[in-house]
């Protein structure tokens, strides 16, 4: 079973050789993102910690803040380490690049370039991937296309839970006027009741 | 005729590369994005000198669908349908790692049959997946589509047993948090006793009529080479990696869905080229089978689901689940705000980071082995572009 | 260039009477004998080849119709299908309405192609296929043209529609059609020489450069060709299969490199004839290997009783069917080793049986062995040494990579990276499979 390395461990692992840029805030190791390169590349040859291969290299628009998400993996001892760092600047967020510690950082960085605008310092080839060159704004930032009236991204409820979020109920809707070319309905137009009479009957 | 503004530049630039060096100008070619062999909608920019590959580009996103800004506006169930889509070809295998991952926000405990039906299912899975992914490679090699054809004979089976199960071939859609959608039917299990005594014989038949062939050999051997140090700093992962000799299989370094009670190996390679690709692809769905019999042996009654409610609001928080699919280490990352959706939802493409090291396997190497390495990687385009 | 030789030979001969169908030229005779009733000589000549050339066209029109529909079903019984079988009975009409969609096809042109030279290839193309024909023996006297030099005849006839190929893919200006069609000249140019030399055994043993002549000389010594060089078969069959872009060595219009080849532009009807002309050319290929190694339309007699062209069709049917076998199950080489094979293999082993067969015809003719005990000695050491010269060449010529087994070993509890790899990789038992390797 994959364990999870221990952040305290790591953090001093780190220490040792880049004093501060390491720190563990709620059983996460957060680390300098001037000093990451550095530091990613400590744990990685360091022999207890061995974090050889990157599993996965991602970020979370925190609206305050971008936190990249790292997790780094030891196959020998097979355990697994969380590590975040955080980009304050919204307007022109930068990190230095990871490709030079692990060349599997090469796409997935691109990836976040794409997706969140975040630069990568030294990235070999930093492009678009996905979306085309001068596709406007990035995407999977939380104020990616926000919509007038406060309508913002994401989902605010379950639609039971209030008015607001509720599915429109069948004849709720303003129908559309009637075209002559319309089939007439034959007899009385059935609307399903919205309330509890006809679950009654049913 | 006179002669064509055209013309007159194309011959203007011969005579310039004609005059200048060694007389030769290297050629541009997009592979793709329609293409027979780049397996969808994937375009490869290589760079030839004759038909020496000196530089090779992918260009991807044309099959770009924005699942991971759809899925932040979708409650945790309502997002596993997009997980089918995003490797159609193994959508067992996303269901399942994207429920590990919401179970583990949502701390659900999944009754044993939900598991074994997902071991099941994620094994017939990944059988169907090594059938296409070896038929295709070896039409990349060259075939004219026989062992592919033969090969989706079986596939055709496992995916006839989804289609009894859950109503769908290629978008199952079956796994659910907290469990699998229905119970089995009663006569998936006859069928799947059938289809395991066939497939001996037919592996069989695909080993006596490809693992010997000299063309084959000649085509994959030695080809898109890759070194187990620069695998791992590549993160590649599943076959790939495991071509290189590097025994890492998160089925045995991190069982999920009770995958440490069967009994299975872990095949492994020893040159990392297209062939050990291939080669340990073979062996796998061996290995499958061999799980398949002691699930089908083992399979515990009880409920197949979970009391979850449909209406899940998870606490703050975040979970990476991670399962072996076919094409390597498949991750959800997910993170919770509170919400009914999901804050953020994010894949961890193997196709996608499996083709990091493409350019460092092709350069060198003819146009055809840069067909053959491609084709090795086993890519599948809906994942790498999500 | 034609020679009317072989039809004014026709004409003289007295076979049966025209409803004799061993002889097919019975009929032609009949009608051209009546010319010359009333007619000039070259009145019945004139008639004569166009009667040939038509008979030609006849039979080959709808024979490619079939062999499409042959083929298809062939290929799709070695891949668990059902092949055509919606359009006529059993999916016979299926080409025909695949012909028809094509011919109805708007038929486009890129913009930037080299017009003239771009529309050409596809009718050009036909010329060497048909031409081909005129020289193919299906009886004693049934071929349009039995040219004393019908070898070198069918050489360069074949040998022309490289020059076809190369302009279809340098007009086209597409680079897969460039890449097409500069593969193709680079394998026509080398698998000629394999093709001749393959030839040039036959023309040294027998003595004749005349197909016929050929047929004849084996009809004459009761033996088929393929017994007495069975290398030179097995080159020239591979070398015909290479002409003719047939799996394993289809790399000119390789599906899954660069999608059609030199074709990848054409469309519609244009498309069709390079299709058509190439399931003619190996037809016709079949036919050639069928006559020179299989004793063509002659076959220990039974020609007496059948007709010698449906002797003829069974022969040229099975080595067809070879060709579909081959393709339905071979992958495809790449081009350099394609190259190195016709160079370093091919060409040196057909150039020994050459040497060979000079020898033993020396034995023959001028030490004058007697042929009914030398030819069965003969056939044994020369198979014998065409089994020695292959395992030879597997032996020696193979590549590195190809020598050391590729071995599947099993992980069993070691999990993990490099470290776990290579404790996985020391191990001295046996792999759990290998493959391969010398």
């Amino acid at each position: 079973m994959t364990s999870s390395y221990d952040a305290t461990a790591a953090m001093e692992i780190v220490n040792a050789s880049a004093p501060g840029a390491a720190c563990v805030d709620d059983g996460v190791l957060f680390l300098d993102p001037e000093r990451l390169v550095e530091a990613v590349r400590t744990l990685r040859d360091a022999e207890a910690s061995d974090l050889v291969f990157l599993s996965n290299l991602t970020a979370v628009d925190h609206e305050l803040h971008f936190e990249l998400v790292y997790h780094l993996q030891s196959l020998d001892h097979n355990h697994i380490l969380q590590v975040k760092a955080r980009v304050a600047d919204r307007e022109d967020p930068s990190l230095p690049s990871l490709t030079g510690v692990y060349h599997g950082a090469h796409l997935q960085e691109r990836e976040v370039y794409d997706l969140f605008g975040i630069r990568f310092e030294g990235h070999p080839d930093l492009r678009r991937m996905f979306l085309w060159d001068g596709f406007p704004g990035y995407p999977l930032r939380k104020d990616f296309l926000q919509m007038p009236g406060q309508v913002r991204a994401g989902l605010p409820g379950f639609p039971h839970e209030s008015e607001e979020n509720a599915w429109p109920v069948p004849g709720s809707v303003p129908q559309r006027p009637m075209h002559p070319n319309d089939p007439q309905p034959e007899g009385e137009l059935v609307v399903a009741e919205p309330d509890g009479e006809s679950e009654e009957s049913s | 005729m006179t002669m064509s503004d055209d013309t007159r530049l194309a011959m203007q630039g011969t005579i310039e590369a004609l005059t200048s060096g060694d007389g030769s100008e290297p050629v541009v070619v997009n592979l793709g994005p329609q293409h027979p062999s780049t397996h969808g909608v994937f375009r490869l920019k290589v760079t030839l000198d004759g038909e020496i590959v000196q530089d090779a580009e992918m260009r991807i996103g044309y099959l770009h669908r924005s699942m991971e800004k759809l899925a932040e506006e979708r409650t945790y169930t309502q997002n596993i349908p997009f997980t089918d889509r995003i490797d159609y070809l193994a959508a067992m295998s996303n269901n399942l790692a994207y429920c590990l991952a919401a179970e583990e926000l949502l701390g659900v405990e999944v009754p044993p049959r939900a598991n074994a039906i997902r071991v099941m299912f994620a094994e017939l899975q990944r059988v169907a997946s090594h059938a296409m992914a070896n038929g295709t490679f070896i039409n990349d090699c060259g075939a004219w589509h026989t062992p592919l054809f033969h090969m989706f004979r079986d596939r055709e089976r496992v995916l006839d047993m989804f289609e009894m199960t859950c109503g769908a071939r290629l978008t199952t859609n079956y796994m659910r948090i907290g469990g699998v959608a229905f119970d089995l039917p009663d006569e998936l299990l006859p069928t799947l006793e059938q289809f395991l005594a066939d497939m001996p014989e037919n592996i069989a038949n695909y080993e006596a009529l490809l693992l010997e062939n000299e063309i084959l050999h000649a085509r994959a051997r030695g080809i898109g080479v890759i070194s187990p140090e620069m695998a791992i700093n590549s993160s590649l992962s599943g076959p790939v990696l495991r071509a290189t000799g590097v025994p890492w299989d998160l089925r045995k370094a991190n069982p999920y869905c009770g995958y440490e009670d069967y009994e299975f190996d872990v095949p492994v390679g020893e040159q990392g080229d297209c062939f050990d690709r291939f080669l340990v692809r073979m062996a796998e769905v061996k290995e499958s089978l061999k799980i398949l019999r002691q699930v089908v042996d083992t399979l515990p009654d009880g409920p197949w689901l979970a009391d979850v409610p449909l209406h899940a609001r998870p606490d703050p928080g975040e979970s990476y689940a991670r399962v072996e699919s076919p094409r390597g280490e498949l991750g959800f990352y997910l993170v919770s705000d509170g919400g009914p959706a999901p804050y953020r939802f994010h894949c961890r493409p193997p196709s996608l980071i499996n083709l990091t090291a493409l350019k460092e396997m092709s350069i060198g190497g003819t146009l055809a082995d840069a067909i053959v390495t491609l084709g090795s990687i086993d890519i599948v385009v809906g994942e790498i572009d999500r | 260039m034609t020679d009317f030789a072989g039809l004014t030979s026709v004409l003289g001969s007295t076979l049966g009477a025209w409803y004799d169908f061993r002889d097919l030229n019975n009929l032609q005779r009949l009608i051209t004998e009546w010319i010359a009733d009333w007619g000039p000589d070259w009145l019945a000549s004139i008639i004569a080849g166009v009667l040939g050339t038509l008979g030609i066209l006849g039979v080959i029109g709808p024979t490619l119709l079939i062999l499409i529909w042959v083929e298809r079903k062939v290929i799709a019984r070695f891949q668990q299908r059902y092949g055509p079988n919606r359009v006529g009975p059993k999916g016979l009409l299926q080409p025909v309405a695949d012909a028809v969609k094509l011919i109805l096809k708007e038929q486009l042109a890129p913009r930037a192609a080299d017009k003239l030279i771009f529309f050409l290839p596809p009718v050009l193309i036909f010329v060497p296929g048909v031409l081909i024909w005129g020289v193919l023996p299906f009886g004693p006297r049934m071929s349009v043209a039995d040219l004393n030099v019908g070898v070198l005849f069918l050489l360069a006839v074949s040998g022309t529609t490289v020059l076809v190929i190369f302009m279809a893919g340098w007009s086209s200006n597409n680079k897969y059609a460039l890449f097409g069609a500069m593969r193709a000249v680079a394998m026509s140019i080398s698998y000629e020489v394999p093709m001749v030399l393959a030839l040039l055994t036959l023309v040294v043993f027998s003595g004749t450069m005349s197909i016929n002549g050929i047929v004849e000389w084996q009809q004459q010594e009761d033996v088929i060709f393929i017994l007495l060089f069975p290398l030179s078969a097995i080159a020239f069959f591979f070398a015909a299969s290479a002409e003719l872009n047939r799996t394993p060595a289809d790399i000119s219009e390789a599906e899954s490199e660069i999608v059609a080849g030199y074709h990848t532009e054409y469309s519609g009807m244009r498309f069709g004839l390079f299709y058509a002309v190439e399931l003619g050319n190996t037809l016709v290929v079949s036919a050639f290997i069928a006559t020179f190694f299989l004793g063509g339309w002659w076959l220990w007699g039974l020609d007496q009783w059948v007709p010698s062209w449906i002797i003829l069709l069974a022969k040229t049917g099975a080595v067809y069917f070879l060709l579909i076998w081959t393709r339905g199950t071979l992958p495809r080489l790449r081009v350099d080793q394609l190259m190195s094979f016709c160079w370093k293999a091919l060409v040196p082993a057909t150039l020994l049986f050459v040497v060979v067969a000079f020898v033993e015809r020396t034995l023959l003719i001028s030490e004058g062995w007697d042929t009914t005990v030398a030819l069965p000695i003969m056939a044994v050491f020369n198979i014998a040494l065409t089994l020695g010269a292959i395992m030879l060449f597997a032996r020696v010529s193979r590549p590195a990579a190809l020598r050391r087994p590729a071995r599947i070993r099993m992980a069993g509890t070691e999990i993990g990276g490099l470290r776990a790899a290579r404790q996985v990789a020391s191990r001295t038992e046996e792999p759990q499979f290998q493959v391969g390797g010398d």
